[in-house]
């Protein structure tokens, strides 16, 4: 069929049109994209303020918690030394029982049972065996020191802070950095499919200043290949 | 409106359609949208480059606050459990002041006519200390001190690769506004026409290319990162140097350098190393018996590159003005001190280097100068091992002057009265009546090192009540070499009348003096130095 002149004109300024419109496409989606990495960029700023702040009080709880082991143990350590003490004043009585000297085997007898309730009883008020009660066990001496294990001191401690009234929610700073981290790399991709979709406006600007038409089809079916990419990329990627 | 006007709009209007047609119809005119979309297309990657860079730098910037946080918890923790040692330790040390296991103390046993067998009360002694537990602190402190360490070093990694990518992201920010420039001049080559269109282009393109290249600059330059093999062997080093375990440290370090040949750290870190495994009693007595030799080289060698690749590090100029002073090298050690000194000038023991080595150079009144700046540093203090460390090292600093330059000798020990003195009145907590009684003696007898042990007696007769009295112990680890004060050999008193005291204290040296010394002080005025024997040279 011929074509008039002034109809092929029309074409090339639809045909102008179609590509101005493209690069307006690919530049809103590149906005679009860079203003959605803007927004997620704020909650990670947010994730990162969380993570330290939980990484604080998880350290701060730790710190106190050493604090309060490592006071006990000493307390426990001097509870011993009483005890080792007792334990030669009870030698010290059956000694002098077996020589014949009960009243005297009596009042060594006697300043090891103080001793041990002495040490008993500051050792259960320093918090060493746990919980301290008015009139407990804890209060009552044993012959044979009671056993003090650090490590589990911590867990009771740990347990006790986790399970206090005041305890704040179950704190994972790792879990806001990964998150943080994890918006982040939604960023990168993002940029990255926004410059595919600039890209395409560097082939529809190829397209719009090309006088061969061949040249000027093939820059824009292959800029449209490229902004569908960025923008299906970018969409079910990283954009939600 | 007038036909005359009419005509000339008209024929405006006309010379503009031709204008806008000829603008249109010029070639370059294609190439000038193409150069915009290319520098659009440029502009971002150059965003997506200062995306990376910024994305990078908030999240080390995260993990340098947690980790500096953790660093901090670890420090702590640390710090409580290795204070918990010597607690714990007392606790057993006091066992033999307790009854029954106090031999001195009045026995029920004793007062019941029991005869106790020879030894119980010490095998009852031994029996009680043994139940005394030490809950296993003396092996977790080292452990707790490592993590402390290593956990300060990745902060500091951390802060240092922080640092870099927020460099990173600035610079790119700069190249994109750059970038803007090309763009606003491409495009308004675009519009306009005539002559200045192609220059407009010319110099849009240049700046184009300009921002490329310094993009192309920026990206190639390495982001500092230091593996974690490098810092958990630098963290270990540090605690065997502390320890003492100094060659154990050095082969740490080594590795940490095969892991990282540009670590810092680690180079300070093994020159210190190297340094103490040559001067194996310096962290005691602050005896410097190698000062030359092929470690000693090494060490310099090794602190002087961690000055290179870490400018701002303080230890390394520290190490090489000690060194150079200890083998003469006078101006090298002031050139170093003084760099020290310019990155902190708050450290007492670097005026302290420096008023030694300005006795040396004979510039007494620069030394004074020193000396007053070290002294301000630390007024205001109270009495500590860390006060008496510092005078200690300077006397043996001027030890070392009155050794090397004879010359010097008079200034060396007029300085070291002054700082007996000084350190004399802040320790005993009064003013020093400005000379030395006017009655009385003093004497020292029996001096001498002898199976391990420092022996002396000290005695004084008919002084007057109040009298400051101050002994410092020195000793000579090589033949016919420097002395050296060690801080715990000091004895500060406030006396009166006649007394003695018989000092015998043990001396564990790698290094065992070959001869001893005592200098006594009445008011702080020098009064008696007493040389004693010692053992054959071991270094």
């Amino acid at each position: 069929m011929p074509v008039s002149r002034s109809d092929d004109a029309g074409a090339v300024t639809r045909a102008r049109w179609v590509v101005a419109f493209l690069i307006g496409l690919a530049t809103v989606t590149a906005a679009g994209f860079g203003w959605r990495a803007a927004q997620i960029g704020s909650t990670a700023a947010y994730d990162d303020r969380q993570s330290i702040s939980e990484t604080v009080t998880v350290e701060q709880q730790s710190v106190s918690r050493a604090v309060t082991v490592a006071s006990q143990a000493r307390e426990y350590v001097r509870y011993r030394a009483d005890y080792a003490v007792a334990a030669t004043l009870d030698r010290e009585a059956d000694r002098l029982a077996a020589a014949g000297a009960g009243r005297f085997a009596a009042v060594s007898r006697g300043e090891a049972t103080a001793l041990r309730q002495g040490a008993t009883r500051r050792a259960a008020q320093a918090g060493v065996f746990g919980p301290f009660s008015i009139d407990t066990d804890l209060l009552t001496p044993t012959v044979a020191p009671r056993p003090f294990d650090y490590r589990a001191q911590a867990r009771a401690l740990a347990a006790q802070t986790a399970t206090a009234l005041d305890s704040p929610a179950s704190l994972d700073p790792d879990h806001w950095a990964d998150a943080a981290a994890h918006i982040r790399v939604r960023i990168r991709h993002l940029t990255r499919w926004a410059f595919l979709a600039v890209l395409a406006v560097l082939l529809y600007t190829i397209a719009e200043v090309s006088l061969p038409r061949r040249l000027a089809y093939a820059a824009v079916g292959f800029g449209v290949v490229l902004y569908l990419a960025g923008l299906v990329g970018g969409l079910s990627t990283a954009f939600f | 409106m007038s036909e005359p006007d009419d005509e000339t709009t008209a024929s405006d209007g006309a010379q503009t359609a031709e204008h806008d047609t000829a603008s249109e119809r010029d070639p370059l005119r294609p190439k000038i949208a193409l150069t915009l979309a290319a520098l659009v297309v440029l502009g971002s990657g150059l965003a997506i480059l200062q995306v990376d860079a910024s994305a990078n730098e908030s999240n080390t910037a995260r993990q340098t606050t947690r980790v500096a946080v953790q660093a901090m918890r670890a420090n702590v923790v640390s710090d409580t459990v290795a204070g918990l040692v010597p607690v714990l330790q007392s606790e057993r040390d006091f066992l033999p002041f307790r009854r029954p296991l106090d031999p001195n103390a009045p026995s029920l046993a004793s007062a019941a006519g029991v005869p106790s067998p020879a030894g119980a009360t010490a095998d009852e002694l031994r029996v009680a200390q043994q139940a005394v537990p030490d809950l296993g602190a003396r092996k977790l402190a080292p452990r707790l001190e490592t993590e402390a360490q290593r956990l300060t070093l990745t902060q500091r990694a951390l802060a240092t690769t922080r640092i870099t990518w927020n460099d990173r992201s600035t610079q790119y920010t700069t190249v994109i506004a750059v970038l803007a420039v090309a763009i606003f001049l491409v495009g308004f080559a675009l519009v306009v026409a005539g002559p200045i269109r192609g220059s407009a282009y010319t110099l849009g393109v240049a700046v184009g290319i300009f921002a490329a290249v310094w993009a192309v600059w920026i990206h190639h330059l390495p982001i500092p990162s230091t593996p974690d093999s490098a810092i958990d062997a630098a963290a270990s080093g540090a605690e065997l140097t502390q320890e003492g375990d100094y060659r154990a440290a050095v082969s740490l370090y080594d590795a940490a350098l095969e892991a990282d040949s540009g670590y810092a750290t680690a180079y300070s870190g093994r020159a210190r190393a190297r340094l103490l495994a040559a001067n194996p009693d310096y962290a005691v007595t602050r005896a410097v018996t190698a000062p030359k030799g092929a470690a000693v080289a090494e060490a310099i060698r090794d602190a002087e590159r961690a000055r290179e690749l870490n400018p701002r590090d303080i230890l390394s100029p520290a190490i090489v003005a000690l060194m150079s002073f200890y083998h003469g090298d006078v101006d090298e050690a002031l050139n170093a001190i003084d760099a020290a000194i310019a990155l902190n000038p708050k450290v007492p023991d670097l005026w302290l280097l420096k008023s030694a080595i300005e006795v040396e150079r004979g510039a007494p009144v620069d030394a004074r100068a020193a000396l007053k700046q070290a002294l301000a540093l630390v007024s205001g203090q109270t009495p500590s091992q860390r006060t008496r460390l510092l005078a200690s090292t300077y006397l043996s600093y001027l030890a070392q002057v009155e050794h090397d330059a004879p010359a010097q000798a008079p200034t060396a020990r007029r300085l070291a009265d002054q700082v007996v003195a000084t350190e004399t009145a802040f320790t005993l907590g009064h003013a020093l009546p400005p000379r030395r009684p006017a009655r009385g003696a003093v004497s020292v007898q029996r001096l001498r090192y002898a199976d391990g042990r420092l022996r002396l007696l000290l005695r004084w007769r008919n002084l007057p009540a109040g009298t400051a009295l101050t002994g410092l112990g020195y000793e000579r680890p090589l033949e016919h070499g420097a002395w050296t004060q060690p801080s715990a050999l000091a004895l500060f008193a406030t006396v009166s009348g006649s007394g003695r005291r018989d000092i015998d204290v043990p001396l564990q040296r790698v290094c065992k003096p070959t001869g001893v010394r005592v200098d006594v002080y009445l008011n702080g005025v020098r009064t008696l130095t007493r040389t004693g024997p010692g053992v054959q040279a071991t270094c």
